[in-house]
Parts: structure tokens; C-alpha cells; sequence
């Protein structure tokens, strides 16, 4: 009645794992899902008792396992079906674990995905359980730093009109840099002052058109 | 792309919105631990391990009573100690009818050293015996045989086949052991058998008394049964005598002495006194302890003696746990083990200083002078104080100083400090009750009325209800109103009398209702009770209860209820779309959130919920989700509802987010009236994966309803976590989502990122409750994580907006404005320095 499903059919996996989920006599086969866990280099200097604060946790406590010194684990009395087999250290993380155990005994082990539950990625059995990374409940303080400090734009801001007051006047005093600049300046002058002329001129009809429509524009809106 | 990266931004800007920073640790939240009643405790040199009745393993310090580790077996429900053996390592058996799991402790850590299980074929009584590495399981079948068995305590394997013993005498509920032997009372006589060496026979003594005769276990140096009859027992030693000596049920041996208690009359400081007799010299001896007042009545679990000093370890009936050390009779410490298991939880504010609650009668007079002198002296003693800093146990501005008051299920009432660590201010112990919930009658508002809040409970003994009235700032009683009648609904009525006082109405199991205090004003209010599957609602007018509506859900089981809370404010009436237009809420503050599982051929199991109006028994909203399993929790707040159940189909916890709007056009502005509805609530819903397993939910409550709102789930990993009710907001199908609408674009699966969990490595041990208050601090909620554990925190799900950054730099505005000052002076004096010398040019 119960039959353990091939890898290779992904679509009929759904159907036959919900088939091996339903058991007829709860009490009919009791397994036990075993395991090792695998804790981070730097366990044994940050958690010397490491293994008394772990737990296993085999669909959120309905069965519990503990963790023995050589780290090794043993979740007893499990009844054929699917179970997520969670590993709980207040200081590090674990990958979760789906563990599927069929009728006759056979284990599976794989990863846990949720979203598309008939994806079936396989891990080895008995379940090799590696922390991933201490995990971080707090969030980092902003420490002051002197660069955050001169790029801020409103900092730029400032400095740099103050780098201009203080020194163009400086370049200023230096004789031949005054002539230079009293050079283009008279040149830009000039050249400026032409076309500008040139500009009025030729606008001079045209923008006093234009401001007279305006009002009117404006009018209409109202 | 650029999108992308937009809501990248949003979704870190929130999602790392409410982490706390490391050095905020223990500031302001804090955490207690419990382990529950104790069941077997034995001593060791350096610790004390104990079992419970939580099925739990601990380590104490002798000294201090703190818990060195402490490691959580199976669900308590169908799981409980059975036998605990400190020899060099800790062993227990602990299980229930016909599952057991025999373990191995290693005593300095706590960690695991050997397991093994035991599944047996048939249910019975089962009994234990260790020697030595042996461990014989003892199965009682009533009447007709028992069938021993010997293990090996470490790996399990079996010594001995088991024997089927045919004895017509073993009866199971009056049978104990005493170490080699199984002990049984049957028809005036007492049998025992060795079950450890085999080949023994059974052995039998009359003895006198009654068939109401009792056995308990006693570890003497010999062989013993303690034989209990009434308020009396003997010794009596299996193949010796029965001991003269009459001691009371309670007796203990430690080493060669017994020691057991007795109410000591004569001195009322010391209530309790310690009476010891040697078994070998006849030596008696009894010494007063000055025991602690408040706590139940004692027993002695188990002792130690080295010499003449003894420790004893008492249990009460209240399950607290005391250390007692003689021959001084001293306490050593005490643990309040009732915090263990809490049943309801208010949070109280503080009342006002004297000074502060005198400006309210300052403007009464008329004399000018008197008025004067007034406030001169308030404002010098209000100086005192500020320089001298004394504050004491009175209102901060910010609401962030409160009195928790819980109820326990021993019927022990405590106030907690919610600073100071968590210490407690007072206890008020009801025996026999057993609490159902607190309501709160007066609140510290009202200077200079105390506050006053009634614990309705239930009598153990005849089931009637039990009014209790105390103050919840100092725990004074204001008396106990013992009911005849069982109590179906009771309630606070919103409308207070004269001295502000809010009445409670109490409706009895026979629709009567009762008004506490009496003289309460009369009211006309909706009440709804529920039995199994069927609500009832009724209207209450001052002459009755008159029945209106009731709704049956059919065969199913009720798995959850919810409603608002009751000081919840909707502070916005609508959302606002993309086109700027406001959709309004449907905000019912009657509504009522029910949960059904009920059997199904096809679907196995279905969840079916409910958003009923309490007022008319309209269903507003129902819904159905095939394939579900509990466990299913339920949390309804402003216009919505999330409800989590585990779907068995895909085999994952789906969280659903529905919301109800009214729509574009709101009905009534200023007042909700249940009896208005001309239309229907626009619903939208949303449902997600939770890649956890919730134990509890429950939602954060401000005090004005700004700020946002967010989902505070418990886990089964023991960790509560939080999460932004912006995630679950059900989105609008037909229109753009972005940061620009302060939504996220929809997201199947949850992240939990570890951030959000607000007791951060402080993990909780079976999460039971989460209980929420708003501070006056319009960004903060305090938060009561209770379960075996207590945690509490303060949670700001909008970041404390209204407070100063706790790492404002004050030295640096300081600096900077001091810096200011010098310069504009040093320029001012450059400035002038410079026209002078221009002016001599």
C-alpha cells in the first residue's frame, strides 16, 4: 500500500509523500533519525559546553533530541512520515533538515524549501549538521570616523567657498598673476559686452511682445 | 533595476529598523528562568538536580538556588519524570503509559551521556528501581500479574528476560518500591518481592487499619514503606517491625535520622518547626525555622546532612522552592516556582508622587498667602528631590516604569517591577482557586484613589466563582467574594460610578447577573458567551439577560478566539492609495475571531474562521483552508486579522493577513454602530509561508495608534520574533507597489532574519503567552513573554521617533557650540585688529 517513491518522478513525488504521511497504526513502526553536528573552529573557545545548549528539535518539539559530547545525536520513537529536523543554538545557526522516513524503514534526508516543497535536493543520511555562522542578533553601532566626517556634502559645502575666500584674494597680491587675470578680464569684458549688446538688440522686439501676452495668459486661466 | 535597488533599500531600512544594539543588552529587558514544581531532587556535593513536574532536568546551586542548567525533556502533557538517580552521573526515566526514554546526565555540564527509549506492548502501571547499573522496570497489570524486566541502565540492553510473575495482589495505584523491593497493599496486608535478585518469593505482613490505608516510599537505611493512614504514618521496615514512632506523611530520611514538619503554633514568627529523631540512638531533636511568610504550606522533597548540618529542600503548596539550612533553621533562599506557569497578565502604572498628586488640591483655597506659601514649598521640595535624586516607586513621565501584575495557575497573585530586573514587589496567595483572568477596575489615573483590579477565579473544590479585589500597587486585599454559582462571562463595564471605579459584571452559569461593587451604575451592554461550538450573544439590560442571536458552528473543535484589545485606537481611519484617494477602513470594534478545526472525509481536517459581530451575530467574514492542522493562532487588531495554521498539504505554516475596508466612501465618521451596515466589508487577503512554528502571536499595542504595527510571533525554538505588519498587508491586485506607497512588493516566504528577534540569545523555554502594553511613550510597547520563562522587553516598532538617540552625542554639540563662541569672538578680535591697522595705512 505504502511505497517509497523514485527521485527521478519530481511530480509524483507530492502524491506519494502525502500517501506516506498517513499512517494506519501510529505505533506500527518506530525509527529513529540519527545525525552528527558539526560545529563551527571556534566552538570549543567561545561555548566550552556547547553541546548541553544545543537541541534538536524534530517538528517543533514534538520529538526532542539531545546532543551527546562527541556531538553526536539520536532523535528516538519516530513513527514513519516527513519531519523538518531543526537544530537550536542560541549562539549559531543551522540549515534545517526535511527527513522522510517511509513504512519499511528507508531514510531520506533533504533540503527544506518550503516554497516548492516537491523539489528535492538531496543530503546525505545520517545527517551531517554544520553551523553555518554565528548568528547576529544585534545590529552595529555607526562609529564616528574623521573621512564620514570631511565628506559629508554639508561639510564640502562649507569648506570649499572657505578654501575660495581665503585664497583668491592670496593670488590676488601676486603681481603678474593680477596681470593676467586683469588681461582676460578686460578681453571677456569686451567680448562679452559686444555680444550682449548684440543680444539686446536683437530681442529687444520680441520680449516686449511676449510680456505683454502674459497677463493675458494668465488671465484666461482664472 | 533601479526599482529593485529602491525596495532593496526600504526592505533593509525596515528590516533592520528594530534589532537593538549589542551594548543595549540587559538595559532595559530582562529574563527569569524557572523549572516548575519539583518531583525528585537529590543532593550532590556541589549542586542540587532535580526533576519537575514541567518534565525537566536541573542543576541548582545550593547556595544560591540559581539554575546551573538546566535541560527540557518531552511535552509535560504525556511525559512525566519517573525516576531521577544521582550517583556520579544523573539518570532519569522519565515518559508516560507506554513510552519511556532512560538518559544518561553528565552532572557538572548537563549534557547527554546515554539514551535510550523503552516502547511497551501494553499500557500498565509501571514502577523503576536502579542498582547499581541495573535498572529493573516493574509493569503492574491490577490483579493478575506483573512482568519484571532488568536493563542495563547505559545502553539498554536487557539482562534479564522478562518475567511474567502471576501475584493476584498486585493492584498498581497502592504499590511503591523500596529498593530490592516491589510493595504493594492488598485487602490488610502488605506484600513484597525482591525484583532485583531473582528467585525470590513474595512475603506478606498483616497490618492493621482499614482498606483506606496508603503506601508511600521511603529510603531508609533498611528497606521501608511508609504507611500512610489520614494525617498519620508508620515505618514499617519490609521483613523487620513496624516502628513505634508515629510521623507525619511528610517524613523524610536522611541517613540514619527522619525528619519531617510540623505547623509550629507557639511562635507566630516562626511558623514552622523541623522535628528529627535518629532511627539508631532515639535521639530527638527540633528546631524552628523562620520560614517565609506568604508562601503555602511546606513539605520536605529531600535533604542532605553532613554531620549536624543539614540542608533540606521544602516544596509548597504554591510550588515554591526553599533551601532551608540546620541546625540554625536559616533560609537560604527561595524560588518562586509559580512564575512557571502564568494565566493572565496586567500591566500597571504607577501612581503619582504625594508632591505631584498635592498641585491637584493646591488652587482649592481661596487666601491668597496659604497659596503662595503652597507652591513655595512644593517647588523647594520638588528641588530637594531633583538634586537628591529620589524618585522611588512612582510614575516616570514616560510610562515606562510599571507594576506587572500576574496570575498564576496556583492561585498566587505577584507584582513585578517591570525595571529592576524583574523583581518582585508583593505576592498574595489564594489557596484552593484557581485564577481565570484579571480585570481592571481602576487605573493609578484617578489620584488620589488607589488603583484597584478584581482576579476573577474559580474554586478547585465546589467550581464557583471566586471574586478577588486588591490593590495592584501594594497587593493589599479589598476583599473576596466567594460565589455559589459557577461564573459563565464576566466583563468590565466601560462606564465608571462616582469614584471612577468600573464595575464588573458577572453573568452566572444560570443567566443571572451580578454587579460588582453593587451600587455600579446599571448599563446596557452586549455580552457573547461560547460552549464548545456554540456563541451566544445577549443583550443585557438593567432588568436581565435577554438572549439575541446565537450562532452554532457545528461539530468542530474551537481553537481559537480572538477580539481587540480594549484600549486599542484606530489612529488612521484609511490607506492611502497611489492616486492619493483613501480607501476607508472597516473599523468594528464588536468583531469577535473564532477558529474551528473540524473533521472532514476528503480533506482530512478543515480550519474554518470567522469574524462574527458581536453585537447582532452578523458573520462578517468566514473562510476555509482544506488540508490545515493546528496548531492555529489568531491575532485581530484595527481592521484586520493574521491567523497561522499549518497546512498539510505542502507541510509548511502558512501565515493569512485579511483585511476589511469599507471602501472609498466612509459610512459613519464619528461613530461605529454594529447596526448600520448597509454593505458588505471589501476583503482582501493574503496568505504567506512562516518558515517557523508559532506557539504564540500577538501584536504590539501603542498608545495612540501611530506608530507602526507589528506582529510579535513565539516560536517553538524559543525565540520571539518580529514582524512588520507592513510584510503581511494584504496588497491591492490593480495597483502599483512600491516604496513609493510604502509597500513591498508581495514576498511568498517570510524572512525571519535573526535581527528581529527581540530576546535575542535569551532563548525562552515553552513560549506560552505574549502579553502587550502601551507605554505613554507613544513609539514604545512593553512586552511579557511568559511560558516557563518570563521575559520582558520594551519594543518600538517605528524606532524611538520621540526620544533622543540613546547615542546623541551631547559632547559634541557642546564642543561645537563652544567652538562657535571662541571663534566668532577670536574673529571678532582679529577683525578689529585688521580695520585698525588698515585704518593707519
Amino acid at each position: 500500500m505504502l511505497y517509497w517513491c523514485p527521485l527521478l518522478a519530481l511530480l509524483g513525488a507530492p502524491l506519494c509523500l502525502c500517501q506516506a504521511s498517513f499512517e494506519d497504526e501510529p505505533d506500527s513502526g518506530r525509527y529513529a533519525i540519527e545525525g552528527r553536528i558539526f560545529p563551527l573552529s571556534d566552538y570549543q573557545t567561545s561555548q566550552a559546553n556547547w553541546q548541553a545548549n544545543t537541541r534538536i528539535h524534530v517538528n517543533g518539539g514534538e520529538f526532542i533530541g539531545f546532543v551527546k559530547k562527541d556531538g553526536s545525536f539520536t532523535v528516538h520513537n519516530v513513527p514513519s512520515g516527513s519531519y523538518v529536523l531543526e537544530v537550536l543554538n542560541p549562539e549559531y545557526t543551522f540549515e534545517p533538515v526535511r527527513v522522510e522516513i517511509n513504512s519499511k524503514g528507508k531514510y531520506r534526508a533533504r533540503k527544506v524549501n518550503y516554497i516548492q516543497p516537491t523539489q528535492v535536493i538531496q543530503v546525505p543520511y545520517p545527517l551531517k549538521m554544520k553551523a553555518l555562522a554565528k548568528t547576529r542578533y544585534f545590529q552595529l553601532r555607526e562609529q564616528w570616523r574623521i573621512t564620514d566626517f570631511i565628506f559629508n556634502p554639508m561639510v564640502l559645502m562649507m569648506v570649499l567657498p572657505l578654501v575660495l575666500v581665503m585664497l583668491l584674494p592670496k593670488m590676488m597680491n601676486d603681481p603678474e598673476t593680477k596681470k593676467e587675470i586683469d588681461q582676460i578680464q578686460s578681453l571677456t569684458n569686451f567680448e562679452m559686452g559686444d555680444m550682449t549688446d548684440k543680444l539686446s538688440n536683437f530681442l529687444a522686439g520680441p520680449s516686449t511682445a511676449q510680456q505683454n501676452k502674459k497677463p493675458q495668459k494668465s488671465k484666461k486661466r482664472q | 533595476m533601479t526599482n529593485l535597488g529602491h525596495f532593496i533599500t526600504l526592505c533593509a531600512t525596515i528590516l533592520s529598523a528594530h534589532a537593538i544594539y549589542e551594548d543595549q543588552v540587559g538595559k532595559f529587558d530582562w529574563k527569569r528562568s524557572f523549572i516548575g514544581k519539583v518531583k525528585h531532587a537529590q543532593f550532590d556535593t556541589k549542586r542540587l538536580i532535580v526533576t519537575t513536574h514541567e518534565n525537566i532536568i536541573a542543576s541548582l546551586s545550593p547556595k544560591t538556588g540559581e539554575i546551573q542548567w538546566r535541560q527540557l525533556m518531552e511535552d509535560p502533557q504525556e511525559h512525566q519524570p519517573q525516576l531521577l538517580h544521582l550517583d556520579k552521573d544523573a539518570v532519569t526515566v522519565s515518559g508516560g503509559k507506554s513510552r519511556f526514554y532512560v538518559r544518561g546526565w553528565d552532572a557538572p555540564t548537563g549534557s547527554l551521556l546515554w539514551e535510550w527509549p523503552l516502547v511497551l506492548d501494553r499500557p500498565g502501571d509501571s514502577f523503576w528501581l536502579l542498582q547499581g547499573d541495573l535498572l529493573v522496570h516493574v509493569l503492574a497489570i491490577k490483579g493478575s500479574h506483573m512482568e519484571v524486566t532488568q536493563f542495563s541502565v547505559k545502553t539498554g540492553e536487557v539482562r534479564a528476560k522478562t518475567r511474567k510473575i502471576p501475584e493476584t495482589w498486585v493492584s498498581g495505584d497502592k504499590c511503591v518500591t523500596a529498593n530490592p523491593y516491589f510493595v504493594c497493599v492488598f485487602n490488610g496486608q502488605l506484600f513484597w518481592l525482591d525484583v532485583v535478585n531473582e528467585g525470590g518469593r513474595a512475603s506478606s505482613q498483616p497490618i492493621q487499619g482499614g482498606p483506606d490505608c496508603n503506601l508511600l516510599e521511603f529510603d531508609g537505611p533498611k528497606p521501608a514503606v511508609l504507611l500512610v493512614r489520614q494525617n498519620s504514618a508508620k515505618i514499617v521496615e519490609l521483613g523487620g517491625a513496624v516502628l513505634p514512632h508515629e510521623v507525619a506523611p511528610n517524613a523524610v530520611s536522611i541517613g540514619s535520622s527522619v525528619f519531617q514538619l510540623e505547623a509550629n503554633l507557639d511562635n507566630l514568627d516562626k511558623l514552622v518547626r523541623v522535628k528529627s529523631f535518629d532511627l539508631v540512638s532515639g535521639r530527638e531533636s527540633s528546631v524552628e525555622i523562620d520560614y517565609p511568610l506568604g508562601l503555602g504550606g511546606p513539605y520536605i522533597v529531600s535533604g542532605q546532612c553532613r554531620g549536624p548540618a543539614c540542608e533540606l529542600l521544602l516544596s509548597s503548596t504554591d510550588h515554591a522552592l526553599t533551601l532551608v539550612r540546620l541546625p540554625e533553621g536559616r533560609v537560604s533562599w527561595t524560588r518562586e516556582e509559580a512564575l512557571s506557569n502564568i494565566i493572565s497578565v496586567e500591566f500597571f502604572e504607577l501612581p503619582v508622587s504625594d508632591l505631584e498628586a498635592s498641585i491637584e488640591t493646591e488652587f482649592t483655597d481661596n487666601d491668597v498667602i496659604t497659596m503662595f506659601t503652597r507652591r513655595i514649598s512644593t517647588q523647594t521640595k520638588q528641588l530637594v528631590n531633583l538634586v537628591s535624586g529620589q524618585f522611588g516607586s512612582t510614575r516616570d513621565d514616560f510610562g515606562l516604569h510599571r507594576i506587572i501584575v500576574v496570575a498564576t495557575a496556583v492561585g498566587k497573585l505577584f507584582g513585578i517591577d517591570t525595571l529592576r530586573n524583574g523583581s518582585i514587589v508583593w505576592t498574595y496567595r489564594l489557596p484552593n482557586v484557581k485564577p481565570v483572568m484579571l480585570l481592571v477596575q481602576r487605573t493609578a489615573r484617578h489620584a488620589p484613589l488607589p488603583a484597584q483590579c478584581v482576579l476573577l477565579a474559580q474554586d478547585v473544590t465546589t467550581g464557583g466563582g471566586v471574586l478577588f479585589a486588591f490593590d495592584p500597587i501594594s497587593g493589599e486585599s479589598r476583599g473576596l467574594d466567594r460565589l455559589s454559582y459557577r461564573i459563565k462571562q464576566a466583563f468590565v463595564a466601560p462606564n465608571e460610578d462616582e469614584e471612577h471605579l468600573k464595575p464588573v459584571i458577572v453573568i452566572g452559569a444560570d443567566d443571572s447577573v451580578r454587579v460588582f461593587p453593587e451600587r455600579g451604575p446599571k448599563t446596557v451592554a452586549y455580552v457573547y458567551t461560547i460552549d464548545q461550538s456554540l456563541v451566544q450573544g445577549y443583550r443585557l439590560e438593567p432588568d436581565g439577560l435577554k438572549p439575541v442571536w446565537n450562532l452554532n458552528l457545528g461539530v468542530c473543535d474551537l481553537v481559537g478566539v480572538s477580539t481587540r484589545p480594549v484600549t486599542e485606537r484606530v489612529h488612521s481611519q484609511g490607506r492611502v492609495l497611489h492616486d492619493r484617494s483613501v480607501h476607508y477602513k472597516y473599523v468594528n470594534p464588536n468583531l469577535i475571531a473564532l477558529a474551528t478545526l473540524s473533521e472532514d472525509p476528503v480533506h482530512k481536517s478543515v480550519l474554518n474562521v470567522f469574524l462574527v459581530d458581536g453585537v447582532t451575530g452578523f458573520v462578517v467574514y468566514s473562510t476555509s483552508h482544506k488540508k490545515a492542522k493546528g496548531p492555529v493562532h489568531l491575532v485581530h487588531s484595527e481592521n484586520w486579522l493574521v491567523y497561522t495554521f499549518f497546512n498539510e498539504r505542502f507541510r509548511r505554516t502558512e501565515i493569512v493577513a485579511t483585511e476589511l475596508y469599507e471602501g472609498s466612501i466612509q459610512s459613519n465618521s464619528t461613530v461605529f454602530s454594529s447596526f448600520a451596515i448597509s454593505q458588505l466589508p471589501e476583503v482582501k487577503t493574503e496568505s504567506y509561508i512562516l518558515p517557523a512554528n508559532p506557539v504564540s502571536m500577538s501584536v504590539t499595542l501603542t498608545e495612540r495608534g501611530i506608530t507602526n504595527k507589528f506582529l510579535l510571533v513565539g516560536t517553538s525554538s524559543g525565540s520571539v520574533v518580529e514582524i512588520p505588519w507592513m510584510l503581511l498587508q494584504p496588497r491591492f491586485a490593480d495597483m502599483p507597489c512600491g516604496p513609493e506607497e510604502s509597500c513591498f512588493p508581495y514576498m511568498p516566504e517570510i524572512a525571519i532574519p535573526p535581527e528581529a528577534t527581540i530576546n535575542y540569545n535569551q532563548t525562552l523555554a515553552r513560549i506560552r503567552k505574549i502579553a502587550v502594553a502601551p507605554a505613554k511613550l507613544e513609539s514604545t510597547s512593553h512586552v511579557l513573554v511568559h511560558g516557563l520563562d518570563l521575559f520582558y522587553t520594551r519594543v518600538a516598532p517605528s524606532k524611538t521617533f520621540d526620544l533622543l538617540k540613546e547615542d546623541f552625542d551631547h559632547r559634541l554639540i557642546v564642543l561645537v557650540l563652544v567652538g562657535l563662541v571662541v571663534a566668532s569672538y577670536v574673529t571678532k578680535y582679529l577683525a578689529a585688529k585688521k580695520a585698525l591697522r588698515q585704518a593707519w595705512k
